[in-house]
């Protein structure tokens, strides 16, 4: 064996050329499968780290259709709490904005109200200091704080002495209790704090105010359906105590690893697909080469065969020496992936969950030697399949009189049509997520000017806006400041800025229809806005008007809502008009006017119905009954010629004049919130494509050597035609010919697998279908022209071939 | 063969004057021919004879047209050849040459019938149907009429060489230029070939075959002498000793 693996060595060393590429393609191929096997792994596969993560769950209220994964509000939370049997914990969290003081002046930073169970439900403690103790939900003693690793030394430097410190959040001051481990930010990687969720009264006396995440963590010998039984028993219960609220809701259960990455599992597993189609195409390409030296290895190997080598012991040999090209490979590859993964966690920081937790930890490591070893055994099987049974084969054949033979260059061409086919596929797929991409960028999100508006996040901390003169004058003055400016057009505010996340939704009734029963209301998105902010989006009127000076606190209660709701109900934007509705709380306004649909939720995501309160008359249905106007984002557009970013300067000095105690957040250009809005789908085009065009390149390299290997052996073949008096051209176009006639058989089992395989991209894609002709065609035409490419040169070679050949080497 | 070209041509079929070749290898100029003057009459057989690395495989190139002379004249049926376009030999080799090669070169891939036909494919115009009645002819002619639907490996060598024969035939060439036709096969099958290209000789057929065996050299009307790239001497199949010829003549 040693003798082999020396000898393989050699034969590496003697072919430079050969091994560099081997080992480049092997390289790209496995550090690319390591690569996105680590995101898998640590995304999808491994378990979540806590301790007996497969026992936590996620709690939902469920109200189907239109609200499958509802929040739960705190009284259901805490009924659900005293009367299951089947969770040892039942913990709740609400993730905020809030404003931390620093001395370089406030700063938004990300962070959890939880309930005090909430970090020993997980199963973890804090590095340093304590958890929160039973009694800090209560109003009044809930002033502590337990930080992040990293918030924590980026505010003291350390970790040590910092539990009694003080900081202010929201303008209050909390005390710094706790320090969680490196690396823990549940419940998303943008958390940086914990304080206590304390509920207040008029949070716990508002049932329909669906505003927790619930999490459980099920008790040991308690299986999710039975969990999922008790609970559906417990949700009846509380829907016949208080049928108002909890009529139609029921209780979803989901395990807590599937409600944080189910949705990125089929981007995951599309691009794991699409790295082992490269990595399937690198070893074909070197099975082929490896195929080629064989052949002409031939005559070696009847030497050695003459010499005594048994059959098995020349195919051991062909399998070393791939084998030693497989473990280069992979050990290439690990370095690739290694960098590749350092890359993609900065990339995809925000795009993916549990991205810290993405390494190459053993686990992957033995995914890399296990691949290494499987790519080995493959590459080496075609040339031992290929080699002469019997020894004198191989010296023979250079005595024929014939040139080439049937089948010799058979498990060549299979090899390269399953390349062609294999890189039509993975192009397939990469071409269909980017005309999902170009028409999910290209579709209109109902806003128009994005390019030319400034938004930013404002929140008002509640200590020092508890009431909503307060709130509302703040707005008004601000806006009044930014309308003065000679730079900003118009300006206005908004609860949940369009394409970012955060909804609040309510049950109505048409007032003057008849009435929906209860537990089927239609429901309808609500949002507070301010100021001119129609205008400043460019979101058209479409019949009535917008809000105006008019629309005050004690004026009567009006609305603006979408086309959709206009549609659903009154078919017409005009018909709407004048029509009053009224919301599951009592609260009831008349339609003054009919604005265009926003695609809140993403551009990808169809339109809900929708409807605007002004700032003046908002009804409060925020988070603890507080004002929803605490939190707004500000909308500024610029005046024509004056670049949105130049408002940044401008807003700050406004916010500060106004209270320097107020912090900006997420202050961006409306467009590039966009395009960040679909970061997911660029993140995998970007993936796919570059796979895609890896595998094509690989594909065109492998058609490339077989196709200039054919001319080679052919060239005696070549020098007859040519003494039988055939062109140059011929010659050439013979050439192109054999080529294409394999490249069209792998473009129509590729498109065939095309068929099966795009199916599976359905959830992906966007504005088009999984057999789309137009990009089956795109991606045939570009597979054909590369193929052409690549076969130009052997072609142009073999018409360059001397037909005196054939006479000389006769 | 080309019976119109064969009948009334005063001019004689090939007519070499003055022929160099020089190779530049490293540097190193090495004369293969030095000013070969040779003519080929219609109908003739000519045997070129001489020892290994006298010149013989160059001279047919060039007498095929897949090589060009560094010097000299040459004319082929009349027409000036030498400095003719690639495309412009290519289509005469096809029209006007039979290529016989050593070891046949016939192309695995390809059927008996297909071998044959291959020359005929080149020249585009000609109808399927005509194209067929001439393979099939000229199968016949050799005998191989019943291998058509084989392939090469399933033939022997003298089977091999027979088909390679019907390929130089098919597209009734003005000379069949023959490359050692019976280098690769024994004793038995080397006679029945040679008897064919006499028999085809006979027919009216022009033929000129290189060969180092004296003993197929007698097949032919007249033998060239080649030695160090020039003809040293010629013999008629009639005359016995070869005369010696002054160079450059």
């Amino acid at each position: 064996m040693f003798q082999d693996l020396r000898y393989a060595v050699r034969l590496l060393l003697r072919s430079p050329g050969f091994t560099l590429f081997a080992l480049l393609a092997l390289g790209v191929g496995i550090g690319a499968n390591v690569m996105v096997f680590s995101v898998l792994d640590a995304v999808l596969l491994r378990g979540l780290p806590a301790p007996q993560a497969e026992r936590l769950v996620r709690v939902y209220e469920e109200w189907e259709p239109a609200w499958p994964y509802s929040l739960a509000s705190a009284p259901n939370y805490l009924d659900w709490q005293k009367r299951n049997n089947t969770f040892s914990e039942l913990a709740a969290c609400r993730p905020k904005d809030l404003t931390l003081e620093r001395s370089a002046g406030p700063e938004r930073v990300k962070g959890a109200a939880v309930s005090p169970n909430y970090i020993r439900l997980l199963g973890v403690s804090p590095t340093v200091g304590r958890s929160f103790l039973a009694n800090e939900d209560q109003i009044g003693s809930s002033h502590v704080v337990i930080l992040s690793e990293g918030i924590c030394r980026e505010l003291y430097g350390s970790t040590e002495n910092v539990t009694g410190r003080f900081i202010r959040l929201n303008a209050e001051s909390y005390q710094v209790v706790g320090v969680m481990p490196y690396g823990f930010h549940f419940p998303d990687e943008t958390i940086q704090l914990w304080i206590p969720l304390a509920f207040k009264e008029s949070e716990l006396a508002n049932r329909g105010n669906r505003w927790l995440s619930v999490y459980g963590r099920l008790k040991p010998e308690v299986t999710m359906a039975q969990a999922s039984q008790e609970m559906s028993r417990i949700a009846g219960n509380l829907a016949r105590e208080y049928p108002k609220e909890q009529t139609g809701f029921g209780i979803r259960l989901t395990s807590l690893q599937e409600d944080m990455v189910g949705s990125e599992r089929p981007g995951l597993l599309l691009l794991q697909a699409a790295v082992g189609c490269l990595l399937l195409i690198a070893s074909i390409n070197l099975a082929n080469l490896l195929l080629s030296r064989s052949l002409n290895r031939w005559r070696e190997l009847a030497i050695r065969a003459s010499l005594g080598a048994s059959r098995s012991r020349l195919v051991r040999q062909s399998l070393v020496e791939s084998l030693v090209l497989g473990a280069l490979g992979g050990v290439v590859g690990i370095g690739l992936a290694s960098l590749g993964v350092g890359s993609f966690k900065l990339i995809a920081k925000s795009l993916l969950p549990r991205v810290s937790e993405i390494s190459i930890d053993p686990g992957v490591l033995a995914f890399a030697v296990g691949l290494s070893i499987s790519v080995g055994v493959l590459c080496g099987l075609a040339p031992s399949l290929a080699a002469p049974k019997q020894p004198q084969t191989g010296l023979r054949e250079s005595l024929r009189g014939s040139i080439g033979s049937l089948g010799q260059g058979l498990l060549r061409n299979i090899l390269v049509v399953s390349q062609i086919g294999g890189a039509l596929v993975v192009l397939s797929c990469a071409g269909l997520l980017l005309r999902s991409f170009l028409n999910l960028r290209g579709s209109d999100p109902g806003i128009q000017y994005s390019e030319r508006t400034l938004t930013a996040t404002i929140a008002l901390p509640p200590v020092r806006y508890q009431d909503d003169a307060s709130v509302r004058t703040f707005y008004r003055v601000i806006q009044e400041k930014l309308n003065q400016s000679s730079e900003v057009k118009s300006s206005g505010a908004i609860t949940f800025l369009p394409l970012t996340p955060g909804d609040c939704d309510i049950s109505f009734q048409v007032v003057g229809q008849a009435p929906f029963a209860q537990g089927q209301q239609p429901v309808a998105q609500y949002r507070v806005v301010s100021g001119d902010y129609f205008q400043a989006a460019g979101i058209p009127l479409l019949a009535g008007r917008f809000f105006n000076q008019q629309d005050g606190p004690d004026s009567p209660h009006r609305i603006l809502i979408n086309r959709s709701l206009a549609a659903r109900f009154w078919k017409t934007p005009l018909a709407a008009l004048g029509n009053q509705i009224e919301n599951e709380d009592g609260w009831s306004a008349t339609i003054i006017g009919v604005v265009g649909d926003v695609h809140h939720f993403g551009l990808g995501v169809p339109v809900r119905d929708e409807y605007y309160y002004p700032l003046s008359q908002s009804p409060h249905y925020g988070v603890g009954g507080t004002s929803d106007a605490l939190e707004m984002a500000l909308v500024l557009r610029a005046k024509d010629g004056v670049n949105p970013g130049t408002l940044v300067p401008i807003l700050h000095q406004i916010v500060n004049q106004t209270d320097s105690t107020v912090a900006l957040s997420r202050v961006n250009v409306w467009s590039q919130l966009i395009a960040d809005s679909i970061g997911n789908r660029r993140l995998d085009l970007w993936l796919v494509g570059a796979f895609a065009l890896a595998t094509m390149a690989l594909s065109a390299i492998g058609l490339y050597s077989v196709i200039s290997y054919g001319v080679t052996q052919r060239s005696r073949e070549i020098a007859v035609r040519s003494a039988l008096g055939a062109s140059r051209l011929e010659i050439f176009r013979l050439i192109l010919l054999r080529a294409l006639r394999l490249v069209a058989l792998g473009m129509i089992i590729g498109l065939f697998a095309s068929f099966c395989v795009c199916g599976l991209l359905q959830s992906l894609l966007y504005g088009v279908t999984p057999v789309d002709p137009e990009t089956l065609i795109g991606v045939s035409c570009m597979l054909l022209v590369i193929s052409l490419f690549a076969n130009y040169f052997p072609a142009q070679r073999a018409m360059r071939i001397s037909p005196t050949t054939a006479l000389r080497e006769g | 063969m080309n019976s119109e070209l064969r009948t009334v041509n005063p001019e004689p079929l090939i007519h070499l004057d003055g022929i160099k070749k020089v190779f530049l290898t490293d540097e190193i100029e090495t004369h293969a021919l030095a000013g070969i003057y040779l003519k080929i009459l219609q109908g003739e057989y000519v045997a070129i004879a001489g020892p290994s690395g006298c010149g013989k495989s160059t001279l047919l190139s060039i007498l095929g047209l897949l090589d060009s002379p560094s010097e000299g004249a040459y004319r082929l049926n009349g027409r000036q050849v030498e400095q003719l376009k690639l495309s412009e030999r290519a289509r005469i080799r096809n029209r006007e040459i039979g290529f016989i090669f050593q070891s046949f070169n016939l192309i695995g891939d390809l059927t008996v019938y297909e071998n044959v036909e291959l020359p005929l494919t080149y020249r585009g115009e000609m109808p399927r149907s005509e194209r067929k009645q001439r393979v099939l002819e000229s199968l016949d002619r050799v005998g191989m009429s019943h291998r058509q639907r084989h392939y090469p490996n399933q033939l022997s060598g003298g089977q091999q060489q027979r088909v390679a024969v019907a390929r130089a035939l098919v597209g009734s060439p003005s000379i069949l230029l023959a490359d050692e036709p019976t280098g690769n096969l024994d004793s038995k099958n080397g006679d029945a070939v040679m008897d064919l290209l006499s028999e085809l000789h006979q027919g009216g057929a022009t033929i000129c075959m290189v060969t180092h065996d004296s003993r197929f050299a007698g097949y032919a009307d007249r033998t060239v002498h080649l030695f160090d790239g020039q003809i040293v001497a010629e013999n008629n199949e009639n005359e016995g000793e070869p005369a010696p010829r002054a160079v450059g003549g």
